[in-house]
This record gives C-alpha cells, structure tokens and sequence, in this order.
C-alpha cells in the first residue's frame, strides 16, 4: 500500500492519490473559490499534504518555465520528435531481437571485433619497477593488476590465453572469452587454469604463492595437481609440493596501496614493504617476532616506520636513507 | 562481507577500474567513462547498500552504471532534438546558454515522465499544462467527456508524482 513510504518524509501512496485528484479539480472550470479553501484547509490538516502537494507544484512548475520562455511550440515539437524516436527505438529493438532469434548469434557477435583479426596472435611484455603499481586491461576484458616490481609476459593465440609470470606478483580477474579459450598463468613452479576467476600469483624468491578469491583455480606442478576453491591459498615450491591453506584475504590489499597486516611478525612486515621500497630495512632479532596489527601504506616507508615506532618498543635508526635498522627501544 | 567504517574507500578503489572499463565499453569514451563511474559512486555514498558480496557489489555498481548511460543518451538526444527544432524555425531566438540549458533540462525532465503515461492521458495532460487548454475544450478534441478528462488529469499527475519520487529517491 504505501509503497512510497520508506523514508519519514516521503508522502504515502493514499496521500499522493488524493493531492493529484485536488490537482485535477483545481485545473477544471468548475472549480470554485470555496474549493480553494478546502484545499488550504487540506494542506493544514497535516506536514504530509503539504509535502505531497510541493511535489504537484514541482512538476507544474515545469510547464511554467516553458510558458514563462514563450517556448510551448518548441517544446511541444521536441518532445513529439521524443516520444517518436521512443517508438520507433522499440520497433528497432523488436526487429533485432527477431533477428537475434532467427540468427542465432546475430546479437552477441557485434560485440567483438570479427575472428580474423582475434586470431592474430597478441603478444605484450609488461613491467613495473620497484614501487611502482599498474593496471592492465587485456585484449578479452581480463584484467591484471601488476604489483611493485613485476614482471609478465602476455601471450594469446587461438587455442588459449597465456600469462608467464617472470617475476612479482599479479591480481588477475578474468573475462568470459566468447571464444572459450582457457586461461593460464604460470610461474617457475608451475602452471595455474583460471575456472572463470579473482585470482593472486606472487613469485616468490624459490616458491610461488597462490590465492584464490572467486571462482577456482586448477594448479599443476611437476608432481602435484590440485584443484583450488575461492577462499583458499597454496604454495609450491620447485619439488612441486603444494602446502594448501585458507587464503590470507588481506593479500590483494596491496592493489589498493597497503599492506594489511592481521597475524604478522615486524620482520614479515618490513620484508613486504622491502618490495616496494630500495634500500635496506634490518631487524635486530630482538624485536623481529612482535605482533604487528594494522594497515601500512606501502608508497610511505617514513610513515609505516613512524606508525610502528609509535605502538612498538622499538626505535629506528636511519644511518642514511638507503639504510634502516630497527632495534629494541632501550 | 563486513563493512567496517572505511568500507566505501575500499569498495570504490577495489572497483573503480572495473567500472570505469565496464562503462567505457559501453560509451567509448574515457573521461566520460570516468565521469559516470564518479556518479555511480556518489550514488552510493549518498544512498548507502549493505552487500553481501563482491559480485553483489558488481551487479550494483553495473545496474546504477548502465541506468546513468542511460540517462546521459537521453539528455543528450533530447539537447540535439532541440536545437532541431530550434534551427527549423525562422526566426532569432536569443535564447541565452542559461536559458537553453534550463529548457533543455525541463523538457529531459517532462519527457521522463511523460513517456510512463499511456498515450491519451499524456495528450490530455499536455493539451490542458502545455497548451492550456481549458477541460471542455480538450473533451472535444479528444472526443471524451469532461468528466473523463478530469480523470486523465489526475491519473497523469498521479503517475508524474510516481516519477517524480523515484527520482528523488535515486538520486
């Protein structure tokens, strides 16, 4: 019934139907002074009236501006050609949608530029440097995200989609390919099947960590082959051994600039914003196992350090730029 | 997926290049692109949606997107149907920038609703608003009774009133 009311201040239906029967009485010659009065007395029968008949004088305020601009042939003319073209879109539409049912394929198809040109080969070399963030659309929609100091090779042909992870770390998010090509990424422990997917790839020094945030991920190392679900993590190294566990869902973070640290070590934390930063961070021993808890931007090493000295018995000592230890505070 | 206070900043830098890819495939303009991503996110922070997943995430940001292409190929077609009729008239308008773009902007809104109204109750209603008719007048253009007329009237500021809402309540 009132289907309007969802906020306090919207009038109800009822309310509505009633100010638009005033509307029409008041418009007619039979209206009389007495009627204009009944309709005051309406409005001061509640805040609700009022409102719903602000919303009368809205709209009747519209033609007003086009009476007041002396413009009522024009707009009369446009909005005619309007409603024409309104009609006339619809035929088209019932005519393509005709068309779509007889062609079969005739609707989807025009999307995408025709198979000669898909079928040439598409080959791109992407990098970033250290600190350095991109954001990469391929050719089919899917996108990749490439992480500091990244590097991969893009290699698509007509049987499938290939991405060679050289070193670094990727966010990949597939599209559906109207060819049904398979997608894959591989690294230098193996090779990873995107199952129409949210995925992350980190090279890692001697392993390759994978995460999967939606859909799955088939994995196939020289002796292991493993199915990944969303919601799950794993890592193999060159023996071809896969460790599965739950995904850290805090990895893609870095897509957005930080790292966010859950059940992290300082010394983890200073090894990842050593990704985006040249230079050297040391850890004394003594303080390389507390508990780091936040997020850290991963573009401001001054901050991060700040922010740690700030909440950790530590201090840092900078002998130059290029050179950070951090060391227990006394 | 929970929300915590920052959940806007999140959601929008996790979505804003998949968006603004999504609506530049459709309008094959980048800064247009740009811009409707932009609204699509000032949608939601001025309206705010509790989702319970990325891909409810997505099928938001996509409908609101695909509604404000929308909205921007019509205001366009109704901007270039103007100057149409403008330039098929004889005579020197003066109308000033302002003023065009005021009546641009009445007529996109008119248009808007009067497309939701059935064919002879959109007459009737422009018969008597733009064209001031007075009821009799209209019954024997139209050939119904005044008290049908009456009727058509308040049917048609019904349903403007129906959009009227709606579009307050979208924005």
């Amino acid at each position: 019934m009132s289907q309007f009311n969802v906020e306090n201040e919207l009038p109800d239906f009822d309310i509505l139907e009633q100010a638009a029967g005033w509307f029409a009485h008041l418009e007619s010659a039979e209206a009389t002074e007495e009627d204009h009065q009944r309709l005051k007395a309406w409005l001061l029968e509640s805040p609700a009236h009022q409102r719903a008949w602000r919303y009368v004088e809205k709209i009747s305020q519209r033609f007003s501006i086009i009476h007041q601009e002396n413009q009522v042939n024009n707009t009369s003319n446009t909005l005619s050609k309007l409603q024409q073209h309104t009609l006339g879109r619809r035929a088209l539409l019932r005519s393509l949608l005709f068309a779509a049912v007889m062609g079969g394929t005739g609707l989807v198809s025009w999307q995408y530029p025709p198979l000669s040109s898909m079928a040439r080969a598409i080959r791109a070399d992407y990098r970033t440097g250290i600190g350095e963030q991109k954001d990469v659309v391929l050719a089919d929609g899917s996108h990749i995200w490439l992480n500091t100091n990244t590097a991969i090779n893009i290699d698509y042909n007509q049987q499938q989609r290939h991405i060679e992870l050289v070193q670094g770390e990727i966010l990949i998010e597939t599209a559906p390919d109207h060819q049904q090509r398979s997608f894959w990424v591989s690294s230098q422990q193996g090779q990873m099947q995107a199952l129409g997917t949210r995925f992350n790839v980190y090279q890692q020094a001697t392993e390759t960590q994978l995460t999967v945030y939606e859909g799955r991920v088939a994995v196939k190392t020289k002796t292991q082959q493993h199915i990944l679900a969303a919601g799950k993590q794993a890592i193999f190294a060159d023996t071809g051994e896969l460790r599965l566990s739950n995904a850290n869902i805090q990895q893609s973070a870095w897509i957005k600039g930080v790292i966010v640290a859950d059940q992290m070590t300082l010394a983890e934390l200073v090894d990842q914003l050593g990704r985006y930063h040249r230079g050297h961070i040391g850890v004394s021993p003594d303080v390389a196992t507390l508990a780091v808890v936040g997020s850290f931007p991963t573009q401001d090493q001054a901050r991060v350090l700040s922010m740690l000295t700030a909440s950790l018995p530590i201090k840092v000592r900078s002998l130059s730029p290029w050179w950070v230890s951090i060391v227990p505070a006394n | 997926m929970n929300h915590p206070s920052s959940a806007i900043d999140y959601l929008y830098v996790d979505n804003l290049s998949w968006l603004r890819q999504l609506i530049y495939r459709r309008m094959g303009c980048n800064e247009l692109a740009a811009d409707l991503a932009q609204d699509t996110f000032l949608r939601l922070l001025r309206k705010p949606q509790e989702f319970d997943s990325q891909e409810g995430i997505r099928a938001w940001l996509s409908r609101v997107a695909q509604g404000l292409c929308v909205d921007h190929w019509r205001h366009q077609e109704v901007e270039r149907t103007w100057l149409e009729t403008l330039a098929a008239q004889p005579e020197d308008h003066a109308l000033s920038a302002e003023q065009q773009a005021i009546l641009v902007e009445t007529i996109y809104e008119l248009d808007s609703m009067l497309s939701r109204l059935p064919e002879k109750i959109m007459r009737t209603f422009l018969l008597s608003q733009l064209h001031g008719k007075t009821y009799r007048e209209i019954s024997s253009e139209m050939g119904i009774s005044e008290r049908t007329v009456k009727n058509y009237m308040a049917k048609a500021m019904s349903l403007c009133l129906r959009v009227q809402l709606e579009l307050e309540t979208s924005q």
